[in-house]
């Protein structure tokens, strides 16, 4: 088994498919591809074409051109009995489905294998069984489906989708009901059932979400693929924002290698508030991204301290375009960083300190924000905590004088531009 | 009182279709039969029930007692010929009534929902308003059989018209279409000026089996029992089109085919019914209901029961009928409203959360 997924052999080829109603063309000249094996996210804003791809995919469309082969043959020249066994669809919105138990209803699965007057048979009550006990719902089964909550009909559904045994799974939203563990949950079954030769297709419209379980993604916008490859191919701030129309920060997370994405209040102004004033942030380890976004938005001009490679702090610096001091990882603050950092501090108008921890190899940051003009501080947490220096960064630390803690940073950054200036001091 | 039995009587939901459908068949017809038989028995000439079965199993060459003449033919061609009609009308409108209520998806649609019943009220009703029911004895079931389905298909037309199909436009066009054949109706009562065709008019529209002979049973059995078995073959794409269209053609139904197909059927039955029976109000509402109570939403268990439980209920409505003033009459379709409404409240508020569940 494990074999023929590692050949990877083309399952899906959906080619120049193009669906129009009326004269609105809501899916234009789009191509996917699955293989055998896979789990192909379809990610892209409200209105982009993801449901329609599906339903098309699926052969619930009538498209206007193109083809939709499944293991060689076309979608819609199988009779409907056979698509049915062949592709499972789990729409976005679960059916109420009136009355029926969840048992009732992942046996509609079993229809297509079951003759038109025949009976279940055993195999179909231990496929159903099978179905609902990896979709989580094995507990259900004698409930009526209306007296579910959102997340378990969902489950229901997508036992039914099981019971049919397809090899090409559709889902739209799948987790759109559920909560973050039953979401990683739900996914870790599709990747299991992938895994043993399934190909599955998922709209999906958490970003972090597609990025983490799909293997592939394809970007949709307007109906048109503007981008197809794996996640970090896709969720580039670039594409992101062409699709979204919003400014995105992209990072990696150096534990797992996942991608996580920030996205910036869509109405902040690019030029805001705070414009001209500098604001310089020490931070890393992940304690500033936050704080550099909100910066950002609000159109203050932001500096970083010194940030090592693979620091998410700098990944999150790097697509905001936030000037730092860029330096090896764990590798100490020789004296040209130092020097640099300085400059970086003395040009600022107000320092940031974050609630990074210190070791020595850091430390010398502290000593230089004693030089800023003035200096806040993003938490009012003890430091003592934070200090890995026997004692070193906490008597740095408490020769600053800082001006304003977390709650006046925000009403600097939300304020007036001259909040972080002269009259900081009379709040 | 036997349909609160109905209700007492509760295979429980988990026992496999197979024996909720069997259960369900037994009960529903030992309960038909009997009805029938009461029914034969009472009016204004007492008939013994011992002789009614005699009677009913001399043709099949077995002798069972001694009957006279006119009980003989009360039975063969008074009675018999009215309750066979009765059932077959009762089926054709529990049949469409769950049909209605699946294909449309709503706990609110019943035979008449997309204008079937008032298409052929409307034209039963100009056909006694210009004297054109008195052509021929079965001219105006035809005329009704033919205003029916000749609404049902313009409604089906309008919502396709669009080249959009949605259940909402068919329910919507039906509303249209019934309000139309509504005021037509009123607008011939009002104009009709003699007292005798007017109180055909309003009798016709009260519905009623009084002087059913065989001739019906031959014009609505066929088509009644041709349409309902139609409906009950696709009873399972029934059952995914009340998931709605997307779930339906993915899990192998031809949508575009089968709702048709369904909607024409049912249209045909109910249009049938009405021909020979005016308007009885409320058997394909509450008959589905109260059924789906006891043996679950399943259409293939549903249908052909709902077919046995329409034909109780208008049997016994009748008989009700007959008897309850006699040797005065009552509309049938007064009583199945009568028995009916106050019946369907109490399950409504005893079962509130299931029934609005559909």
């Amino acid at each position: 088994m494990t074999d023929t997924v590692e050949r990877a052999e083309q399952r899906l080829e959906a080619r120049d498919i193009v669906f129009e109603i009326d004269a609105t063309r809501l899916l234009d000249r789009v191509d996917l591809d699955a293989r055998k094996g896979e789990l192909v996210g379809l990610v892209g804003p409200n209105g982009a074409g993801k449901t329609t791809l599906l339903r098309a995919i699926g052969g619930l469309l009538k498209t206007r051109d193109g083809a939709v082969l499944l293991d060689g043959e076309e979608v819609r020249q199988m009779g409907t009995g056979e698509r049915a066994k062949s592709i499972a669809h789990v729409a976005q919105l679960a059916p109420l489905a009136q009355g029926f138990t969840a048992l009732e209803v992942v046996m509609m699965g079993r229809y297509p294998h079951m003759g038109r007057v025949q009976s279940e048979r055993a195999v179909d009550r231990e496929a159903v069984r099978d179905a609902l006990e990896i979709a989580g719902a094995g507990d259900l089964a004698d409930r009526t489906v209306d007296t579910l909550s959102g997340g378990e009909r969902q489950g229901v559904f997508v036992a039914r989708a099981l019971a049919q045994e397809p090899r090409l799974l559709l889902l739209d939203e799948p987790t759109s009901n559920l909560d973050i563990n039953h979401q990683a949950r739900f996914f870790n079954i599709v990747q299991r059932l992938v895994r043993d030769g399934m190909t599955a297709v998922a709209a999906i419209h958490d970003l972090s979400l597609a990025a983490r379980f799909c293997d592939r993604l394809v970007l949709l916008n307007g109906g048109v693929v503007i981008a197809e490859g794996t996640p970090a191919e896709v969720l580039t701030p670039e594409n992101i924002e062409t699709a979204f129309g919003v400014r995105a920060v992209v990072s990696s997370d150096p534990g797992s290698g996942a991608l996580s994405l920030s996205v910036m209040d869509p109405g902040a102004p690019a030029i805001g508030v705070g414009a001209g004033t500098r604001v310089h942030v020490v931070c890393g380890g992940g304690t500033g991204a936050r704080l550099m976004y909100r910066l950002s938005e609000a159109g203050f001009t932001v500096t970083a301290g010194p940030l090592g490679n693979g620091d998410t702090d700098r990944a999150a610096a790097d697509s905001l375009g936030v000037e730092y001091v860029p330096v090896q990882a764990f590798g100490g603050l020789d004296d040209a960083s130092h020097q640099e950092h300085l400059r970086l501090i003395k040009e600022c108008d107000i320092a940031i300190l974050s609630d990074v921890a210190f070791g020595t190899g850091n430390v010398r940051s502290l000593e230089a924000l004693a030089e800023a003009p003035r200096t806040a501080l993003a938490t009012l947490d003890p430091f003592a905590g934070r200090d890995f220096t026997d004692g070193e960064a906490t008597r740095l630390f408490e020769r600053l004088s800082p001006v304003a803690a977390w709650s006046e940073l925000e009403a600097l950054v939300t304020g007036l531009p001259g909040v972080a200036h002269g009259q900081q001091e009379n709040n | 009182m036997a349909l609160a039995l109905v209700t007492r009587l509760r295979p429980p939901r988990e026992a496999a279709l197979g024996r909720r459908l069997g259960a369900g068949l037994i009960f529903l017809t030992g309960l038909l039969i009997f009805v029938v038989l009461v029914s034969l028995s009472t009016g204004p000439l007492d008939i013994p029930v011992s002789h009614v079965i005699a009677i009913i199993a001399e043709p099949l060459g077995v002798h069972l007692a001694d009957y006279d003449r006119t009980e003989e033919l009360v039975v063969e061609q008074i009675r018999m010929p009215r309750i066979v009609v009765g059932a077959l009308v009762g089926m054709a409108l529990g049949v469409a009534g769950t049909t209605m209520q699946a294909l449309f998806r709503n706990p609110l649609a019943d035979p008449g929902t997309i204008g079937v019943a008032s298409g052929g009220a409307a034209a039963a009703v100009i056909a006694i308003a210009t004297g054109a029911s008195l052509w021929f004895f079965l001219a105006l079931p035809l005329f009704a059989l033919a205003g029916a389905i000749g609404t049902a298909f313009l409604v089906y037309a309008i919502a396709i018209a669009s080249g959009r199909f949605s259940v909402a436009t068919l329910i919507l066009a039906g509303v249209a279409v019934s309000a139309f054949m509504g005021a037509l109706i009123s607008l011939v009562i009002v104009a009709v000026p003699e007292r005798d065709t007017l109180r055909g008019i309003l009798f016709w529209l009260a519905g009623g089996l009084d002087s059913r002979s065989w001739d019906h049973v031959w014009l609505s059995g066929p088509l009644i029992l041709i349409g309902g078995g139609v409906i009950v073959a696709f009873a399972r794409d029934l059952n995914l089109l009340m998931m709605g269209d997307d779930d339906a053609g993915s899990l192998g139904v031809n949508v575009r085919v089968m709702r048709p197909v369904l909607l024409t059927a049912a249209s045909v039955i109910t249009g049938v019914a009405v021909a020979v029976s005016g308007m009885i109000a409320f058997v394909g509402l509450i008959v589905p209901h109260m059924l789906r109570l006891v043996f679950g939403p399943d259409n293939r268990v549903l249908v052909p029961l709902s077919a046995l439980g329409g034909a109780v209920f208008v049997v016994l409505a009748d008989e009700i009928a007959r008897t309850v003033i006699a040797p005065a009459e009552i509309r049938v379709g007064i009583v199945t409203s009568f028995i009916g409404a106050p019946f369907f409240l109490f399950l409504l508020l005893r079962h509130s959360r299931r029934v609005n569940s559909l």
